[in-house]
């Protein structure tokens, strides 16, 4: 697999971090990219599309980042959802980590940190 | 930090004006420090010995640190060590103003060593920016809320991540307390809840709200739309964010986040807030903690 074959679903409330990863993900040959603006259409969009992997702020309307990765496993429990979120306080971490996320970016997202993940999940297969 | 305390500092002792303040902070990527700002800076010389060489200068064709040799005002090795030494912002704005001729050299040597005074700014802290607890404790009067300690935390990491997500060409203004309605033009809210609570929320007029909003998603937004409240919003949430990060790393205090919320001409009742104006050279935008803001 390369990097322009994965698909991506970035669930941000946020239309302006949603936009710059787009526009990064764009930029590196990543096409198949979805979007969510909360938790439960995250765990929607995931279920209808199954994509690679999943970036997912903590803090969000309707269900929480936390709630959505707990949902997403339970669906799919290879699922790779990314914790993207400027809050690392000790609980949320234990959380995300507690409901399996598979890895975790601080916000704000460095480009070459999100594309070192993502050559990971690449390498992986 | 300091540069743009210095430059609250000169606007509240009415030393320069918001204007000629404003312009100096433009000028500033464009300022060479000259070694006489810098002498006087670090002590080595006073603003008459500095004004007495560079009458010298206009005679002599000869460089600003020879001539202070020469007249045994300065050695070779503090030339060299002032020549060397890393360019700061608040003489930057020191220089510009006597540059413009808005202020001598007397006045900024004046300025710069009350300022140092009044502050308890020693040398260390000019070359350890970050510790700059005292300039924050003295301009915010923090005694009156409930969470002093907190608060000046939030507002010292405010200032390092507007430097930091912004730009560093704004003067933080005194803050005021409210306690009772206000109408905010263009407002991006949040709560922090946890140990303690506070509402936390970026307030300012159209223009300032799109050149806030455009300078921190580095893109040219032309209007009060959803990109833009997105944008101020997320700067917001990114601060908080970092904020709960360093209460949890080095207060064990343990907190959490509320989604954010945005609204245009918002009337809001709040219990015992804190407004920090800052000026940016676009224009005001205005930092709110508050106990409570319904």
């Amino acid at each position: 697999m390369s990097l322009n074959e994965l698909s991506v679903l970035i669930c941000d409330d946020s239309m302006l971090v949603r936009k710059k990863i787009k526009d990064y993900l764009n930029q590196i040959g990543i096409n198949n990219v979805f979007e969510a603006s909360d938790g439960q259409q995250a765990i929607d969009i995931y279920k209808a599309n199954k994509p690679s992997v999943a970036l997912m702020d903590i803090i969000m309307p309707k269900k929480t980042g936390i709630e959505a990765v707990t949902e997403i496993l339970e669906f799919d429990k290879n699922a790779k959802v990314v914790m993207a979120s400027s809050v690392g306080s000790q609980s949320y971490l234990k959380d995300a980590i507690d409901a399996g996320a598979y890895d975790f970016l601080q916000k704000p997202i460095h480009e070459e940190h999100l594309l070192k993940l993502l050559q990971n999940i690449v390498k992986e297969g | 930090m300091f540069t743009q305390f210095f430059g609250n500092y000169l606007l509240n002792n009415r030393i320069v004006t918001p204007s000629q303040l404003a312009e100096a902070i433009e000028m500033k990527s464009t300022t060479r420090l000259k070694l006489g700002v810098l002498a006087i800076n670090a002590g080595y010389m006073n603003s008459q010995q500095v004004e007495e060489v560079s009458e010298t200068q206009m005679s002599v064709d000869k460089r600003f640190g020879d001539i202070a040799v020469e007249k045994g005002y300065l050695s070779e090795g503090q030339v060299d060590e002032l020549l060397s030494s890393q360019k700061k912002g608040y003489l930057l704005i020191g220089q510009a103003l006597v540059d413009k001729g808005y202020i001598t050299n007397s006045i900024f040597e004046q300025a710069i060593n009350n300022y140092k005074t009044e502050y308890k700014i020693t040398n260390d802290d000019f070359i350890y920016e970050d510790n700059n607890n005292d300039v924050i404790s003295k301009l915010y009067d923090l005694t009156s809320y409930s969470n002093p300690d907190n608060y000046e935390y939030y507002i010292t990491l405010l200032f390092k991540n507007l430097i930091r997500f912004i730009g560093d060409d704004f003067i933080p203004l005194n803050a005021e307390k409210i306690t009772s309605d206000i109408i905010l033009k263009n407002v991006a809210i949040q709560k922090i809840c946890g140990e303690f609570s506070a509402i936390t929320a970026i307030e300012a007029n159209d223009v300032a709200y799109i050149k806030f909003a455009s300078r921190f998603a580095k893109e040219k937004l032309n209007a009060v739309d959803d990109l833009a409240k997105a944008s101020v919003s997320e700067f917001l949430n990114l601060h908080n964010g970092l904020f709960t990060v360093n209460m949890s790393n080095e207060k064990e205090i343990e907190l959490e986040l509320n989604p954010q919320d945005v609204f245009d001409n918002k009337e809001a009742k709040c219990e015992n807030a804190i407004i920090i104006p800052v000026v940016f050279v676009f224009g005001k935008v205005n930092f709110i903690i508050a106990d409570s803001m319904n």
